[in-house]
């Protein structure tokens, strides 16, 4: 069983900060329905695994508040008080978490990380408390029924043995593992009970069908798995190679014609741009999920594999450089578009029109944080500003008057958020270098996680780039393990007016320049340079689970450049602060509310 | 290529027209501005300072200004050259003649300079580089040791009136430093008399908050022309700050 390295060092799961104020409480958002807290679902890439997890979770809602029950009686000295057969049954349902915990690892679900420890834990407890019932009155009474009932029970249990054995021969260890199941949960019951030979005796009985019974089942585990995350791959491949080409053909069509067929409708320039833009954005979420997957299959040998979904193109297995290639071909091939367009249009109104739509695409679809990408479509849309006509005239006029405003909008956004981010910096000083932000989940969720949650909630944090899913759930980016969850219907109105007025833009005058149209456009999308507030709730989450089911609108949850970091082990946890926004920092205004 | 010479010789035959004359700032300074109320303390929002006055004081005399720091003006100038248009060139035009009529010590310009600076004027556009500085009292005193002045028309009716205390946004600027900026038919042509409505900002050092005028509150800049010198003044006026709060006392997040 992997334990999880250390992942959550206090220094980099800080990429929120704490801070002062405490203020109403707040529901987590619906991004991703938060049912319990202290579980983590399936990916169910597998059918099986959704059975197992949810046997798991029930087994383990009857288990938990039984233990505690007895862990009560124990630790006030009543020992005898405890219901022995009660011990009994839970070291049944508690193996059986174990066992099943097994099945999703060979499965490779994250959460047999948390339900091993869950069931081993339990496992632990029963028998402690059973070897001190035992020196009890009743437990020594009931030590007797359970060798008794041994024997009574012991033909059955052959006979059951048998069965099982000749499912095994028949070649249909499903239903072997079926029939085993019945045996061991009777089993468990009261092994715990017996001395030192019976258990030897039953477990003569029982060990040789339950090892093959687990051999060949690992080994029918191991090829579904394989299969089904081959085929999710599949599913999921982001097609770079056909993006790629497509981009190519369109690019010389509109150099040639201005206009280009994309699966069956035509599109112009800008129109061309926005759909790649798009399938970028989408192709970069598949890309999230493929790496995710396939981490979660190592070292299963997946039939689809990296280079499948990356493209031939790329001669490379190496995910995060996909990534970065698919970025340096957008960069490469994308902003060119504007320019050959561009040079098209030889009647100032056509072109002004086109340029204008280029600014909406690219403010709307480009995030802020792709420089780089962004750059090299300035520096193409030169190709309008440079116009001998009013249109060039008007475009450089327009930059000028706006540059300087934009700057020191963004000095002023910037030194006000970072007031508030100091406040939070000055309370965590220090005090986060020995500590144990997160423990690397050698604990159960169902242990950390409220004492996790009682130590940040209330606390002041900042969440870095966030940006909004259907104006009302905002998500920051993801960053050394942690990302935050946040409602943002803000009250940002006047802010927006008032950047449009030193835009100088009105209904009929729209802003002239790539950074002024992204100004407005970022600021109505709701996409924020900074977040703070206090946390409400923490969940911890498999990192197989955030990324290999991430929805495309969380595309940006990293820059479009990378990936998400794993050192790809199963079970990786990050955390999910959700956050009761207090302020909000755009890149050209700062608002406390 | 031979439109883009059209368009420079066209620009040139403009500006031929224009009589530009050297400008030199020097400073002369109001007296301090103070607060009307001390910020409340312990406050996290933002809370307004009161500014009653401030002043920029330009200067036109052309006295002092040799060859040399005349061609260092020009290329400084030609590095920050902006669109030019025929609409403020006009505007600088007027602009200009009324600070003629006012300062006759530049009417003994040499012919040199007046060269030198027509030169400027082509290279530069509606870029006036004042070599001077200004006082604004903001939590206190403070100097800004340069400041410019730019018309630009943005379209047929309106122009930008920017006065900063650096010649250019691409450039690194030092600190302190400030903009106003306003929007403004200016009918005349003449800033002198002109009333400008302007967003204010200043910063002291560049980890410092930043002064902000309330963006429903646009400072009124006016511009008179007294004597040999042209001041742009505002009166008492909100600014906006945000305060770090005094470090808090309470415990910290998870101890060790």
């Amino acid at each position: 069983m992997n334990r999880l390295p250390n992942l959550f060092s206090p220094t980099r799961c800080l990429v929120l900060f704490l801070g002062l104020f405490a203020l109403s409480t707040y529901e987590s958002p619906g991004l991703i329905a938060q049912t319990d807290n202290t579980s983590i679902p399936a990916n169910g890439f597998t059918e099986e695994s959704k059975a197992l997890t949810a046997d798991c979770f029930e087994n383990y809602a009857t288990l938990h508040p039984s233990i505690l029950k007895i862990e009560q009686l124990v630790r006030a000295g009543k020992t005898d008080r405890i219901d022995m057969k009660k011990l009994g049954k839970n070291a049944a349902l508690a193996n059986q978490i174990v066992r099943y915990s097994h099945r999703l690892r060979t499965l490779r679900e994250p959460n047999s990380v948390d339900y091993s420890l869950k069931g081993e834990s339990a496992l632990q407890f029963v028998r402690d408390t059973i070897s001190s019932a035992k020196t009890t009155t009743p437990g020594m009474a009931y030590t007797v029924k359970a060798e008794k009932y041994k024997i009574s029970s012991s033909a059955k249990r052959l006979k059951s043995i048998g069965k099982v054995k000749q499912w095994i021969e028949k070649g249909k260890p499903e239903i072997a593992e079926r029939e085993f199941e019945k045996v061991i949960m009777d089993v468990d019951t009261f092994l715990m009970w017996l001395n030192p030979n019976s258990t030897r005796q039953v477990l003569d009985q029982i060990s040789s069908a339950h090892r093959q019974v687990i051999q060949l089942m690992t080994e029918e585990r191991t090829i579904a798995a394989t299969a089904d995350l081959s085929a999710a791959l599949k599913f999921g491949n982001p097609k770079i190679d056909k993006l790629l080409s497509q981009i190519q053909k369109s690019t010389e069509d509109i150099q040639r014609t201005g206009t280009t067929n994309i699966d069956g409708t035509s599109l112009n320039g800008p129109e061309t741009m926005r759909e790649f833009l798009l399938r970028w954005q989408t192709a970069h979420a598949k890309l999230i999920r493929c790496m995710t997957i396939s981490n979660l299959g190592a070292p299963l040998t997946l039939k689809t594999t990296p280079t499948d979904c990356i493209g031939t193109q790329l001669k490379t297995d190496d995910w995060m450089t996909a990534s970065e290639r698919l970025e340096g071909k957008m960069i490469e091939m994308l902003p060119k578009l504007i320019r050959l367009d561009g040079q098209r249009s030889q009647n100032i109104q056509s072109a002004k029109k086109i340029y204008l739509m280029y600014l909406t695409t690219l403010a709307d679809l480009v995030d802020p944080t792709s420089t780089q990408f962004l750059d090299a479509c300035q520096k193409e849309l030169r190709v309008f500003e440079d116009r001998e006509d009013e249109l060039g005239t008007s475009i450089s006029r327009y930059k000028s008057a706006t540059a300087d405003l934009l700057l020191w909008r963004q000095r002023s956004a910037e030194a006000a958020a970072k007031n508030q981010k100091m406040i939070s910096q000055a309370r965590s000083a220090g005090a986060l270098k020995k500590i144990t932000f997160i423990p690397n989940l050698t604990e159960r969720l169902d242990v950390i996680s409220p004492g996790l949650e009682q130590a940040i909630a209330g606390r002041e944090f900042y969440a870095e780039n966030v940006r909004t899913v259907k104006a009302t759930n905002g998500y920051s980016q993801f960053s050394d393990h942690a990302w935050t969850a946040m409602p943002t219907v803000f009250d940002i109105d006047s802010e927006i007016l008032s950047l449009e007025k030193d835009l100088l833009v009105t209904s009929q005058s729209p802003p002239l320049s790539l950074a002024a149209t992204q100004a407005i456009a970022t600021a109505k999308q709701g996409k924020y340079s900074a977040v703070g507030g206090s946390a409400s709730t923490v969940k911890i989450e498999a990192f197989g689970i955030r990324f290999a089911k991430l929805p495309d609108a969380m595309n940006a949850i990293v820059p479009i450049a990378q990936l998400p970091t794993t050192n790809g082990e199963l079970g990786n946890m990050l955390m999910r602060v959700n956050l009761n926004p207090t302020w909000v920092q755009h890149r050209y205004f700062f608002k406390k509310f | 290529m031979l439109a883009k010479r059209r368009k420079q010789f066209d620009r040139q035959q403009h500006f031929g027209k224009i009589r530009f004359l050297p400008l030199l700032l020097t400073t002369s300074l109001s007296p301090a501005i103070a607060m009307r109320n001390s910020p409340p303390p312990q406050t996290l929002s933002l809370f307004h300072v009161p500014v009653l006055l401030v002043l920029l004081v330009i200067n036109l005399a052309c006295c002092g200004c040799t060859k040399k720091e005349m061609d260092e003006m020009v290329s400084k100038a030609k590095e920050s050259a902006s669109e030019l248009s025929d609409k403020s060139s006009d505007l600088l035009e007027k602009a200009k003649t009324g600070a003629d009529d006012a300062a006759t010590s530049i009417k003994k310009t040499t012919a040199e300079i007046t060269n030198k600076t027509s030169e400027i004027t082509q290279a530069a556009g509606n870029l006036i580089q004042l070599n001077g500085s200004a006082e604004i009292q903001l939590d206190k005193k403070t100097t800004f040791p340069a400041s410019y002045v730019s018309v630009m028309a943005i379209d047929n009716d309106l122009s930008i009136i920017q006065v900063r205390s650096y010649p250019d946004a691409g450039e690194a600027i030092v600190f302190p430093a400030f903009l106003l900026q306003g929007t403004t038919e200016l009918p005349s042509g003449d800033l002198d008399g002109q009333s400008v409505a302007c967003r204010f900002f200043a910063q002291q050092q560049p980890e410092n908050h930043v002064w902000v005028n309330h963006p429903d509150e646009l400072i009124l800049l006016t511009f008179k022309t007294q004597g040999e010198t042209l001041m742009a003044t505002f009166p008492r006026l909100r600014l906006l700050i945000s305060k770090p709060r005094q470090p808090s006392t309470l415990p910290v997040f998870l101890s060790a």
